[in-house]
């Protein structure tokens, strides 16, 4: 079953806690949707720890990324974390056309709520969340611990089934 | 023909002109959703200020309707809007332009993604002493 679970990360354990949450996940396929660092960095971070990411596949919202440096053939990249529109189609397209089990994982609010209005991503939010659910594909998503206290985390936190902290 | 007139006829024709541009785009936008019938609409009231223009506006130019001296704020606020409409629809061809390239490249991606996939079957980790590393 389809699950969406939020996990409130400390922001001085950031990348030890995104380890943990990514090492914990089983699925056909992960699709990794970043706005925190890019593609080319997570790449060469997750091979380091020696995670096979080749079940990875990266939507790069950065907008960080050279034009030139964009041919990498596991990651879409968007060219703002405000460009919504085009993060909704590349989710929308690896929905329909990814098949057995899949898990999307956002990385992360806090960043994506630094670009954008918090009603607008909570709205993008609420969409994703039950497109993705009713395409069976799980939902984690990061935000920092220290935005708890953010409107947008405690609606987000109804929309979830589980809460968790890493 | 006065200078004043030549700079209205001008005018007239690039606001047809616009028009006709900016019905065209409003057309375009029509068909990227051809399931939305209610976007048409934008389109045929493009069409009816096309006929407006044609018809209408030449008539009040004959006959002096606004009187001289409201003429030349007429055409030119006339010339703005259409300016406004086609820029406004062009812009949005643009971005559903985009959108469009973009799902193409996003689905080539996913498509190589998955075809790589299906050759290779691996564990989502290596050996736990390669991630203790």
């Amino acid at each position: 079953m389809a699950n969406t679970i939020l996990y409130l990360i400390n922001p001085e354990n950031y990348l030890s806690g995104l380890l943990k949450i990514v090492s914990s996940l089983k699925g056909d396929v992960i699709i990794y949707v970043t706005a925190n660092r890019s593609y080319y960095y997570l790449n060469d971070f997750f091979k380091s720890r020696g995670f096979n990411i080749s079940k990875f596949f990266f939507i790069d919202c950065t907008g960080t990324t050279k034009e030139e440096e964009q041919e990498a053939p596991n990651c879409i990249f968007v060219n703002s974390p405000q460009n919504l529109t085009e993060i909704s189609i590349a989710i929308n397209e690896l929905a329909e056309g990814v098949k057995g089990e899949k898990i999307l994982l956002l990385d992360s609010l806090s960043t994506l709520l630094l670009y954008n209005d918090a009603d607008v991503i909570g709205k993008f939010s609420h969409f994703f969340i039950n497109k993705l659910h009713l395409s069976g594909i799980s939902t984690i998503i990061l935000a920092l611990e220290s935005d708890i206290d953010k409107d947008i985390i405690r609606r987000l936190e109804s929309m979830s089934d589980e809460v968790n902290r890493a | 023909m006065s200078y004043l007139e030549i700079a209205f006829s001008i005018i007239g024709y690039l606001t047809f002109l616009l028009l006709v541009l900016a019905a065209i785009f409003s057309y375009n936008l029509f068909r990227f959703n051809k399931k939305e019938v209610s976007w048409l609409s934008i389109y045929l009231a493009m069409i009816s200020l096309l006929i407006f223009q044609f018809f209408i506006f030449e008539e009040t130019y004959k006959h002096d309707f606004f009187g001289i001296e409201k003429k030349p704020l007429y055409y030119v606020l006339f010339l703005v809007s259409s300016f406004m409409l086609a820029w406004g629809f062009w812009s949005m061809n643009k971005s559903f332009e985009k959108f469009e390239v973009f799902g193409e490249v996003a689905r080539r991606k996913v498509k190589n993604f998955l075809d790589g996939l299906n050759k290779e079957e691996k564990p989502l980790k290596t050996e736990k002493s390669k991630l203790r590393k």
